[in-house]
């Protein structure tokens, strides 16, 4: 069975013309659990290979790439599912607003932060975008 | 460029009004539906028509 499982897994990551789902997240992750359950669906969907993901965090939502992000409300989907998109080839781009700023890990500001305009050209090359 | 289909599903959100503008400043077709605005009867086969139409499918 779980042969199976990985022979489907691979398939479908074979195929060449997948959606691409862009996710936007700008829920408050210190007070609402939308973050954290939007990036488990990215996750999640990103390891089954139909659909090629990418996720934005906005405002608050960058937090959840923050040192404390372990602190939030389901924090540890954070350290979870964010690689699972990073590794299934998405891209996790980020947005932070100024608190959000101070939080966020360097590392993870240098080449993934968006500016407005960017994220506008960006969402009209996805076939879908999805916001929480 | 690209037809885009957007559903707005929030109220006075500035978001998604900014990405429509820019997308239409770069020369893109969008459509807008509203749905705060749609009454419990509405006929949502446009809504269908309009997401098998489109090139990209945008939920606000």
């Amino acid at each position: 069975m779980e042969e199976l499982f990985d022979e489907i897994i691979e398939e479908a990551k074979s195929t060449k013309s997948k959606s691409k789902l862009l996710v936007i997240v700008d829920a408050d992750p210190r007070t609402n659990p939308r973050a954290a359950e939007a990036l488990r669906m990215a996750g999640g969907v990103s390891v089954w290979g139909q659909v090629a993901i990418s996720v934005v965090l906005r405002d608050a939502a960058a937090r959840a790439l923050g040192a404390g992000a372990r602190e939030l409300l389901d924090g540890k989907m954070f350290g979870q599912f964010v690689p699972m998109v990073r590794e299934s080839g998405g891209q996790v781009y980020l947005m932070p607003d100024a608190g959000a700023m101070e939080e966020v890990d360097t590392g993870e500001l240098l080449g993934n932060v968006l500016k407005e305009p960017e994220f506008a050209t960006l969402t009209a090359k996805f076939d879908y975008v999805m916001r929480f | 460029m690209a037809r885009i289909f957007h559903i707005i599903t929030r109220e006075d959100d500035p978001l998604p009004e900014g990405v429509i503008a820019a997308q239409e400043a770069a020369g893109h077709e969008t459509r807008v539906m509203d749905l705060t605005e749609a009454a419990l009867d509405s006929d949502y086969s446009v809504v269908l028509e309009e997401i098998f139409a489109a090139d990209s499918v945008q939920v606000w």
